[in-house]
């Protein structure tokens, strides 16, 4: 006779198509005591699914498909890929149902922030740092891929979010290069007044982005955090919190920032469109703007500065990424585990960030075409100064109710006190429940 | 010619006739059978699933574990969850009569034998059989906001200063209505186009005799007969508004500040956004007992098609 539990296993299975999970699928690497490391003598053979959220499009299938596995495959033709592209805003769900209908994919690609919560969840593998080629990646990276100290998954290549400016447009306002060296978060404000004043745009284009990211960064350069190192409290309701929140809500009350100016996924941004002059921008946008707006990326057009933190030497960059990890019910985690240390091979990562004009979390080896992303190379000179949101395990469940909750204060349908309260709320029960 | 009818004595009906209405019972069940079973494992079996787990704390990933009623507990306390209802209620409450009354309208116009009626026609009920997602990214195409988006410039015509639709929390919903009634005209349309040919001209024919206006024969002839259809169309609209997902997910994320969130919405969030398998069945339960609720009040109110 089934017990209550046994009860509710069969009734979620029904539900929800967890019977696949649930006898199909053998886990191979969540009993494992050791970590998960490539054997690289071992022939390797079967069918690994990929899932990734980068490399959309003809194009980018091509560029994945065709060059940066391509090498793995000639290294082992017992070795087929079956790659799935899902766009960052449809990952999570597609990750859920994948979990769900008891088939997640061998290797998962993922956002930074996300580590924690997937290895808490048990859904991704440990990884042994040394057999990946992770040890020349910068060690705060190391530590957003890493849960309870042990490494969860590897960050690749990094969204680095600089602010750029449109040099020329300011030049012609009279604001020149010395203008925009500015060292703190106080003397940034007041450029961005002294923006409006003499041009009549818009200052920054920030609030269009995620207002979740904007906060998360501005926490840091008001000299916070976001949660205490465990993951398993908050932090950002201390006076940097505070302080970083309301500094987005007087951009908006003072025109120094529109969230008017938001448009949708694919349409050029206030930025580029000439409306704002200074975004904060991801490197990767490079080669799109190469594309569709090539001057912009012209010596004598474009600069890059880093946000200014609360004195001289507190400046950030927001940081997200692309991280690989290894599911714990991959059926094929040998040779999954050794597509990630391809991928981070200098072969692989360079093809890798040709395409996607993102920042290597690695140094890799001169490369001219590589080299010429000025954003992507501003970033990697600037990796100590990364900072990003997230460090919870409850982190999924927190960071997709925020911009609903900080549009309210934005808009200024709510304070900034209120709005802090009902975030604190929201992470402490998300806490709650994973603890 | 006149026919007589014999009316057999109560109880006296022969063998013979009993052995077919037996028969024809028993076809009935059995041509029945698989939609029923159809129903009961893909209808019937999740409902029963969804309730079951709504007493749950359910990550996906973890065995299901019996939490009793937290979860209907905890949305009691969802502002966002009632704020996503009483979207969905506004919805229902502007966007299902306007929309039915323009499909009423356009449908009796498309009835009378107009020149290119019917490409007029397959227009009308074009949105209804595009994505919603194509729908969506032309709608924020109008929405766009600065000037080069086409509401604005429609505004500009009239001198009104260009306006952020879908960023400003007190236009966001009443753009989104705009496109949930532009979206749903069609069906209505066609369903009402179909019920208009089932009345009888006779009934017009008869009102022309007596000389009653035209308002007055649609008022008292076409509306009253097109009864059936209307409770059809009305339950189907509030249903289909309750649903609206795909539209809100793609044209505004429920944003800003949830002022366009709806059910829907919020229970793909706590299910594929936050793991929280348990408390997105719960507010799909809740879902299903609103629209229970409203099905009766919309049976009661228009009468549906009792008696017909």
């Amino acid at each position: 006779m089934l017990n209550r539990r046994q009860l509710l296993g069969a009734a979620g299975a029904a539900g929800l198509g967890l019977a696949a999970s649930a006898c199909g699928t053998t886990s191979t690497t969540s009993g494992s005591k050791t970590p998960a490391k490539a054997n690289s003598s071992a022939e390797l053979k079967g069918t690994i699914n990929l899932l990734t959220p980068e490399f959309a499009g003809a194009e980018g299938k091509a560029a994945l498909e065709g060059k940066v596995l391509k090498g793995f495959t000639d290294k082992h033709p017992g070795v087929k890929f079956q790659v799935d592209y899902t766009p960052w805003d449809k990952l999570n769900e597609k990750l859920s149902t994948q979990i769900a209908g008891g088939s997640p994919s061998d290797v998962i690609m993922f956002g930074m922030g996300w580590t924690q919560p997937f290895a808490h969840k048990k859904i991704v593998a440990e990884i042994d740092k040394s057999a990946i080629g992770a040890d020349d990646v910068v060690p705060n990276l190391l530590e957003n891929a890493s849960y309870n100290g042990k490494l969860y998954s590897v960050p690749m290549h990094l969204e680095s979010r600089p602010f750029i400016y449109r040099k020329d447009l300011l030049g012609k306002a009279g604001i020149g290069e010395d203008a925009m060296n500015v060292e703190t978060v106080d003397q940034f404000t007041s450029l961005l007044k002294e923006i409006k004043a003499k041009t009549g745009k818009t200052p920054l284009d920030m609030l269009a982005s995620s207002l979740r990211q904007a906060w998360g960064q501005m926490i840091f350069a008001f000299g916070g955090t976001q949660f205490a190192p465990d993951g398993m409290s908050i932090t950002f309701d201390q006076e940097p919190g505070v302080k970083a929140l309301q500094w987005l809500v007087d951009l908006q009350k003072e025109g120094l920032s529109d969230f008017n100016q938001r448009v949708a996924t694919g349409q050029p941004g206030a930025y580029q469109t000439g409306k704002a002059m200074i975004g904060w921008q991801s490197s990767g946008v490079w080669p799109t703007f190469a594309k569709q707006a090539p001057d912009l990326l012209k010596d004598e057009n474009l600069g890059i500065m880093l946000c200014p933190g609360t004195s001289a030497d507190k400046k950030v960059i927001y940081q997200g990424g692309t991280l690989a990890a290894l599911s714990t019910r991959s059926k094929n985690p040998e040779a999954a585990i050794a597509v990630i240390e391809y991928m981070m091979s200098d072969y692989g990562l360079t093809e890798q960030v040709r395409f996607t004009g993102k920042v290597p979390a690695r140094k890799l080896p001169p490369d001219p075409e590589l080299d010429a992303n000025k954003l992507a190379a501003f970033s990697s000179e600037n990796l100590k100064y990364s900072v990003t949101d997230g460090g919870t395990p409850a982190w999924m469940e927190i960071r997709g109710k925020m911009d609903p909750v900080m549009e309210a204060a934005i808009l200024g349908k709510k304070s900034v006190s209120d709005t802090i309260a009902e975030l604190k709320k929201l992470a402490e029960d998300a806490i709650g429940r994973v603890k | 010619m006149t026919a007589t009818v014999t009316a057999a004595p109560a109880g006296a009906t022969s063998p013979r006739r009993r052995s077919s209405q037996r028969s024809e019972k028993l076809w009935g069940w059995l041509l029945t059978l698989p939609a029923f079973v159809h129903t009961l494992l893909w209808v019937g079996g999740p409902v029963i699933a969804a309730i079951v787990l709504s007493f749950t704390d359910f990550d996906v990933v973890n065995p299901p574990v019996f939490n009793g009623g937290v979860n209907y507990s905890e949305i009691m306390g969802d502002d966002v969850f009632w704020r996503a209802l009483w979207h969905n209620l506004i919805m229902v409450a502007i966007g299902v009569p306007i929309s039915m009354f323009i499909a009423l309208v356009l449908a009796v116009a498309l009835n009378q034998g107009l020149k290119g009626q019917s490409w007029f026609r397959t227009m009308i009920f074009m949105p209804h059989v595009t994505a919603t997602v194509a729908i969506a990214m032309i709608w924020l195409w109008i929405y766009a906001p600065n000037a080069g988006g086409l509401g604005n410039v429609m505004l500009g015509f009239v001198g009104i200063t260009p306006q952020s639709w879908l960023t400003n929390s007190n236009l966001a919903l009443p753009a989104v209505i705009i496109v949930t009634i532009w979206q749903g005209i069609g069906l209505k349309m066609l369903i009402y186009l179909a019920a208009l040919q089932g009345v009888s001209q006779e009934l017009y024919e008869a009102a022309d005799v007596d000389g009653a206006s035209t308002i007055k024969k649609f008022v008292h002839i076409t509306v009253p007969m097109l009864r059936p259809a209307t409770f059809f169309v009305l339950v189907t609209s509030i249903i289909g508004n309750f649903q609206t997902f795909d539209l809100i997910f793609n044209l505004t994320n429920g944003g800003p500040a949830n002022a366009t969130t709806v059910i829907t919405y919020q229970i793909y969030v706590a299910a594929f956004q936050q793991f929280r398998m348990g408390y997105a069945t719960a507010q799909s339960v809740v879902l299903l007992l609103v629209l229970i609720v409203i099905t009766l009040i919309s049976r009661k109110v228009v009468g549906g098609t009792d008696g017909d």
